[in-house]
């Protein structure tokens, strides 16, 4: 919860004058991504930040965020209550950042792709990391179950996860029973294979 | 020890499902009774191998992390155990029956509870009998003979531990990975013994294969 502020609400400020003060969080927060390293090529949206404060394990944050975000138009004195909550969703962007830092496709992610390229019904690979996890998605052409072919994909993983032992290899294996492949993958899943 | 014989039961209790639905039009649950079934088994071994309580059960030896927190979900940490002490062929049938479960049970899919999308048909319309099949009389044979649940069940039917819980397990840990059956063992004798154990461990085995009214051939 954030503390109540005990100022008084100025109503003289004209929509402009809110909306001034409004901007600079936003543009603080743009700053302060730019400053910790934001991938050149994947510019970060105020929309892909409010994606990654909601995986969290503080949802609250990412309330009070965007509470104050709104909110700020219509009370500016609670800037410096959003200094304290922006110091607080800064913190947890660093956090954020130190695995997004890393969206190039690591030694292991291209020893995973090529281990499975030659299964024609691996359609696409996906990874994405979690906690202490490499997450492993390999999308596959089938709409049914076929055991064979699992167990062609199980040797390939046996194989994978006796030689890589860290970090730990989750694999799942998707059939195309789906909706969308993009609605299954959290967007920071990186592409590492596509047929 | 009575946790090995309640695995045991439901592990058998859930074969037996698995059977039963074999000819009826329910091959998802079916495939899911044998993955349920797999781990039971395989925790019954885990029970009767093991001194250490910590051991005795997948769950209760997961790795912490630096926050003390589990370092893997309880499936990934048995499934890391049977790749460990387990050939590949058990370890893939392990890992069959998981995925085939999971894809007959859930209609949702939720990578670690980051997304959640949904399936365009139900699970069941996924599965062929061929698959129940594969599950039942495949998979999950190929699991249960490596993980010795026979000669498991006859090792602690003799009630070892009661006279020495420590020499009982070891003893049964060594029979456990050296031999496949109860007949192996009576027909090889105590040459074959000779090769794993102890002398002081093949008297004490002897002694309680006579208690029970079993001779070396």
């Amino acid at each position: 919860m954030v503390e109540e502020s005990t100022a008084t609400v100025p109503t003289a400020y004209s929509l402009q004058e809110r909306t001034l003060r409004a901007v600079p969080f936003e543009k603080a927060t743009l700053n302060y991504l730019e400053n910790i390293g934001c991938p050149e090529e994947q510019p970060f949206s105020l929309q892909a930040l409010r994606e990654l404060l909601l995986i969290t394990r503080e949802p609250s944050l990412y309330s009070t965020w965007s509470i104050y975000s709104t909110v700020l138009t219509e009370h500016p004195e609670m800037i410096v209550v959003e200094a304290i909550t922006a110091g607080r969703v800064f913190t947890i962007m660093h956090d954020l950042f130190q695995i997004r830092k890393e969206p190039k496709i690591s030694e292991i992610e291209l020893i995973i792709a090529n281990a499975f390229k030659d299964i024609d019904e691996v359609t696409a690979i996906y990874t994405q990391r979690y906690r202490q996890e490499l997450q492993v998605i390999v999308l596959l052409s089938i709409e049914r179950y076929d055991d064979n072919l699992m167990y062609k994909l199980l040797n390939i993983e046996y194989d994978l996860q006796k030689e890589n032992r860290d970090p730990l290899l989750a694999f799942s294996y998707i059939p195309k029973v789906y909706i969308n492949k993009r609605d299954i993958l959290h967007p920071n899943a990186l592409l590492i294979f596509e047929r | 020890m009575a946790e090995f014989f309640v695995h045991l039961s439901q592990a058998r209790h859930n074969e037996s499902l698995a059977e039963y639905l074999l000819d009826k039009p329910y091959y998802d649950w079916a495939i899911t009774a044998c993955f349920y079934s797999a781990i039971h088994y395989f925790e019954a071994r885990l029970f009767i191998e093991y001194t250490q309580n910590d051991k005795k059960h997948s769950e209760s030896s997961i790795p912490l992390d630096e926050k003390g927190e589990w370092k893997y979900t309880p499936h990934r940490w048995r499934e890391r155990l049977v790749h460990n002490h387990f050939s590949r062929s058990t370890w893939i049938s392990f890992r069959n029956l998981r995925e085939a479960s999971e894809l007959a049970r859930y209609l949702s899919y939720y990578p670690e509870r980051l997304k959640v999308v949904f399936k365009e048909i139900p699970s069941y319309e996924i599965f062929q009998p061929k698959n129940a099949q594969h599950s039942v009389k495949k998979d999950l044979q190929v699991i249960k003979k490596e993980l010795r649940i026979e000669l498991g069940e006859f090792l602690h039917a003799l009630e070892m531990e009661k006279s020495d819980w420590l020499k009982a397990s070891l003893v049964t840990h060594k029979l456990l990975d050296n031999f496949s059956s109860k007949e192996e063992i009576l027909q090889q004798g105590k040459s074959a013994l000779r090769q794993f154990l102890s002398s002081g461990e093949i008297v004490f085995f002897e002694q309680h294969l006579r208690l029970r009214g079993y001779e070396f051939k």
